[in-house]
């Protein structure tokens, strides 16, 4: 067996009413004082209330940052490391998606560094001391940001989006209630959840992957797909919303520990150069960059492994004697099929011209995508011609 | 009072040590001779700015190389001494010491066993990522570049090894 490591600390707070349990989370943990992360939209939507109104009744007093934007970046989570400082805060409780817990995570680091400038810890494993209590409470089911050890954050000078990996940056318990991802529109519901299961797919493929990573990203799969499309068409179905984040968590410890590949390489360029939200990008790239990799011979037979996880009916109705390039080519059927489900009902975008993406933009894109700290973990090595490819495919 | 006794190596292992310290001291030689037989390296070399410098290092011994990037693309040995040594290599922090040289990127082998291996062909620098054979700090983009630079570079050495005719390798 190839050597690797796994690695998943995270206490696991799941289900309806889980919010409740914040304030012992935080006694556990002896934090008196959290700083509570979140953005502008989820305190204008009345999510974040949510949380704060569970800390108001359990007498906890805390000091809020609402000002994460939607593509973080290096000042803010400098400007969070200081005012958790001057605030004499003990612990962070971040409600949000993945831009809110990656700062979090961010400033955290920081921290623990004594301050120094989150810039200076790009790598992998540079960590050694432990962050300060750390809740994360994901509003959307599709980072998987609550049990990684990534942190993405962007670089607004150079136009990029630098990830930053340790095992230290993992939070120390995930809070996942259902009544948080409700009020989520079908449109980012779908596209968060394609970026979850993109997670779950490019683990299972990535040259990290291991048996345990695959039997999250297995299950993973399992869930995401069959809760997706109930979420999208009936939000306030309690159960689906539950288990999609339940999905979406697992392909996070799942890609956390075997890593991801082209698509996730390509959408950072996407994120850092045209400002395309990371979930519309791996949705859209995920069945283009599936067809180009058995086109070319890549994972063959891995895809279709996943078919009757993805899609049950079409596994059963291919039959135990398919071929594994049937499977292959079902799997990536059912992908563009998902997409197009998803543009059909709710009109999600699937081409980068309907997000403004210019033609010319493309090779930039591409080189940048060649460059991105993921496209090492792809088995084939990313060419600017087959980054190109790709993005001409879904253009 | 505690005494500590160093560890004792085996011949086998001192030989390792010894192989790899000859390849890190040979790697900025190789780097500039071979650019000019392969494009693929030229293209990585390329890449990194005039002065980029990086370490190669293995936890648990002395075995350590600096190598920085000359204005004409060869590649040149930093003297361990001439190191900046107030700021931690690959943090992108400048140094108070305007004559040390800061060193941009740092690959960190977490054994001597796994730096031997990559080293020798026995596996591939793919492999060894895949199995968190080392750690590495400075820019992520730089690090894929000098990836790829030294994955063909140990590939026109020993392509010729299994490690290297196999999709994928376990440590030997």
């Amino acid at each position: 067996m190839k050597a690797f490591e796994f690695c998943c600390p995270t206490k696991i707070i799941a289900g309806t009413h889980a919010l409740d349990k914040l304030p012992g989370e935080l006694a556990d943990r002896g934090v008196a004082h959290p700083l509570v992360m979140t953005d502008a939209g989820l305190v204008k939507l009345g999510v974040a209330a949510k949380l704060t109104d569970v800390l108001d009744a359990a007498g906890v007093a805390y000091d809020v940052f609402d000002q994460v934007p939607p593509d973080s970046s290096m000042d803010v989570v400098n400007e969070v490391a200081r005012l958790y400082a001057a605030r004499g805060c003990d612990g962070f409780v971040a409600i949000g998606g993945g831009s809110v817990i990656d700062t979090t995570k961010g400033a955290a680091a920081s921290l623990a560094c004594e301050g120094v400038d989150f810039a200076t810890l790009q790598g992998s494993e540079i960590l050694h001391a432990d962050l300060p209590p750390f809740i994360a409470v994901p509003t959307t089911a599709g980072t998987g940001s609550e049990v990684t050890l990534v942190a993405v954050v962007a670089d607004t000078k150079k136009h990029a989006k630098l990830s930053f990996t340790s095992y230290k940056l993992v939070p120390h318990a995930a809070i996942l209630d259902p009544a948080l991802t409700a009020s989520l529109p079908p449109k980012l519901t779908a596209t968060t959840g394609m970026d979850a299961l993109t997670h779950a797919v490019e683990a299972y493929t990535s040259i990290q992957k291991n048996p345990v990573s695959d039997a999250f990203a297995v299950k993973a799969i399992e869930l995401i797909a069959a809760n997706l499309p109930v979420a999208c068409r009936d939000g306030a179905n309690v159960d689906a919303r539950a288990s999609l984040a339940l999905g979406s968590l697992m392909a996070g410890a799942a890609f956390s520990n075997a890593m991801v590949g082209i698509v996730h390489a390509l959408g950072h360029s996407l994120g850092g150069l045209c400002h395309i939200p990371h979930g519309q990008a791996m949705m859209m790239l995920l069945p283009h960059c599936v067809r180009f990799n058995l086109y070319h011979g890549v994972h063959a037979g891995l895809y279709g492994e996943l078919l009757g996880h993805l899609a049950p009916a079409r596994a059963a109705e291919l039959g135990p004697g398919a071929m594994p390039a049937e499977r292959d080519l079902a799997f990536c059927d059912e992908l563009f099929a998902m997409n197009e489900h998803c543009h059909e009902q709710y009109g999600v975008p699937l081409k980068l011209s309907e997000l403004g993406v210019a033609h010319d933009q493309l090779p930039a894109v591409a080189k940048q995508a060649r460059y991105d700290g993921a496209a090492l973990y792809n088995e084939a090595e990313v060419t600017l011609d087959d980054a190109l490819e790709i993005l001409e495919a879904t253009f | 009072m505690t005494s500590q006794t160093p560890p004792r190596r085996t011949l086998d292992k001192r030989a390792q040590a010894l192989y790899v310290r000859v390849l890190l001291g040979l790697l900025p030689t190789l780097l500039s001779v071979l650019r000019h037989l392969s494009p693929k390296i030229r293209t990585e070399i390329d890449y990194l700015a005039p002065g980029y410098t990086f370490m190669l290092s293995v936890g648990g011994t002395d075995l350590a190389g600096t190598c920085t990037r000359t204005d004409g693309g060869a590649f040149k040995r930093v003297p361990p001494d001439r190191v900046a040594r107030d700021v931690e290599p690959g943090s992108g922090l400048a140094s108070a010491d305007a004559d040390a040289v800061t060193v941009d990127y740092v690959i960190d082998f977490r054994s001597l066993a796994y730096a031997f291996g990559c080293f020798s062909g026995g596996l591939t620098l793919k492999d060894a990522l895949a199995q968190r054979a080392f750690s590495t700090r400075g820019p992520n983009d730089t690090g894929v570049a000098l990836t790829y630079l030294f994955t063909a570079l140990l590939k026109m050495f020993f392509g010729w090894r299994r490690a290297y005719r196999r999709p994928a390798a376990a440590m030997p």
